[in-house]
């Protein structure tokens, strides 16, 4: 009786450590001049859904995303878009065309987008958490 | 000259020199082009039998961040027009420069698409984007398309994303290059997308010409083909209100376009039209849709905009989006009049559509 009680609990802990997580997977965000430090999971998909211009200090928002070649990108685009690579293209093609956003940066390697990201304040991106990249990038994302 | 002088024109100078200098190190032009066109085939009968294959539009399109806060939208589209020597001649569809002054906040000004209801603010002339084979019917008659002028944007604001399009720019009476006398339209338009997928927007559009000139708006000025008779060119006031709803989910498409349109001439009064456009499609698989389609549209016995007709049509339709650049559409479709005094010479009509529409 006591084993099954703590092995309830056990799953209750692990229920609800996966739950305190952010669902990101295997993804960090980085992220230059943004002022922020953490971030909520929802507000991180209105951002990369094209649906804020500028940071809070005024810099215009560049969005870093993997191209197709990049191996993160089914990733991304099902833990941000909720879809496929396809419907992620989709969804930002559609989005440009409508003349609602700036057409995002797709780069093929993740080295190439914490280059990116280092260079251009403003700009946010997402890559594997085993990527070399300056920590002070990181942007912890919360539940 | 004294030392002083020359002293502060070379510092201006240099000065000048270095800020034109540094500009053009950290000002790097992103521009994107995209080209969007369809092909289709077409089968329809009616009192006689048509088939044929057919070039679409052929869509040209721009954008360049010229500044960090400017940016430049173009779409430029080459069809089909019986009057030109080759078949087909050029249009500017939309050209604007957009400041994005606040957050989400943007001042606009060019020819642009009037924001009266979702489809003329999202498809514009991409088919590739186009849920069916083609646009509304109420789009060939009383929507008015384009307008070239000035906008005030909002978009994504709080909680429910709210959204918000105030323009002024030209009447139906100007081309895109002149006009005569001071015929300006308004438009107003409001949106919110409270959850995921979801938009739901309201718009009212007023103008009040001098001279009508018959068409849907600068650039698509026409004769409409149900009516044989002389065309108004009086005054007239046009009103439009416009109700969206529309959900594009991962699964379940659903589309709803209400149109009431009503004019206003000293001769034969006010006249009430209406148009509804019904779209729902379910996702198979992230790839294959099928759609079903309703479309109505009447106008009334003293209308000398669009001059009585009414038109229903209802269609059933399969889209295979192979890509995200690429998409096959098929089309079964029936139109039909519902009332007997119209001069429709080709209804009932029975169709069937296959369109190509792809992006580069």
């Amino acid at each position: 009786m006591q084993n099954l009680l703590i092995a309830i609990l056990f799953c209750f802990y692990a229920v609800n450590a996966e739950a305190q997580t952010n669902d990101m997977g295997n993804l960090v965000v980085i992220g230059n001049k943004t002022e922020l430090k953490s971030l909520k999971k929802n507000s991180l998909i209105n951002v990369f859904k094209g649906r804020l211009n500028s940071w809070n200090n005024g810099t215009v928002v560049i969005i870093i995303l993997p191209s197709q070649k990049n191996e993160n990108s089914s990733e991304v685009a099902k833990i941000i878009y909720g879809t496929t690579v396809k419907g992620m293209q989709k969804f930002w093609l559609s989005l440009v065309f409508q003349g609602r956003s700036n057409p995002p940066v797709f780069l093929d390697t993740d080295e190439e987008i914490i280059k990116y990201v280092q260079k251009n304040p403003g700009s946010i991106g997402i890559i594997h958490e085993n990527s070399d990249f300056p920590k002070n990038l990181q942007i912890e994302i919360i539940k | 000259m004294k030392l002083k002088e020359i002293f502060l024109l070379r510092f201006l100078l240099l000065s000048f020199l270095m800020s034109n200098h540094q500009v053009s190190l950290s000002q790097k032009i992103e521009t994107q082009f995209n080209g969007f066109g369809h092909l289709e085939f077409v089968l329809d009968k009616s009192d006689q039998t048509n088939a044929y294959f057919t070039i679409g539009e052929h869509d040209f399109f721009v954008n360049s961040q010229l500044r960090k806060r400017i940016s430049f939208l173009g779409e430029y589209v080459i069809r089909f027009n019986g009057k030109s020597a080759t078949s087909f001649l050029p249009s500017i569809e939309r050209s604007l420069l957009k400041f994005n002054y606040y957050k989400n906040h943007n001042f606009i000004i060019g020819k642009l698409h009037t924001p009266v209801n979702f489809w003329n603010d999202t498809y514009h002339h991409g088919r590739l984007f186009f849920p069916t084979i083609d646009r509304p019917l109420a789009f060939s008659y009383f929507i008015p398309l384009h307008t070239l002028g000035i906008q005030s944007q909002g978009q994504n604001l709080g909680k429910w994303n709210f959204g918000y399009d105030l323009v002024i720019g030209n009447g139906i009476n100007s081309t895109d290059a002149n006009n005569s006398g001071v015929d300006l339209s308004y438009t107003a338009a409001f949106h919110i997308k409270p959850i995921e997928n979801f938009r739901f927007g309201l718009s009212y559009f007023y103008e009040k010409a001098k001279n009508h000139v018959p068409g849907t708006h600068s650039g698509h000025a026409q004769s409409y083909p149900h009516y044989t008779g002389e065309d108004y060119n009086g005054p007239m006031t046009l009103q439009l209100l416009s109700a969206s709803v529309s959900y594009f989910g991962n699964r379940l498409e659903f589309l709803n376009e209400f149109s009431n349109n009503i004019t206003y001439t000293d001769s034969l009064g006010t006249a009430t039209n209406f148009a509804n456009f019904s779209y729902v499609g379910y996702r198979i698989k992230d790839t294959y849709v099928p759609y079903v389609i309703a479309d109505f549209i009447n106008v009334a016995d003293n209308d000398l905009y669009v001059h009585p007709f009414d038109l229903f049509k209802v269609s059933l339709g399969y889209r295979h989006e192979i890509s995200h650049l690429l998409s096959l559409k098929f089309q079964f479709e029936y139109l039909t009049s519902l009332h007997s005094h119209d001069d429709h010479t080709h209804i009932p009509k029975y169709g069937f559509r296959v369109q190509f529409a792809y992006g580069f």
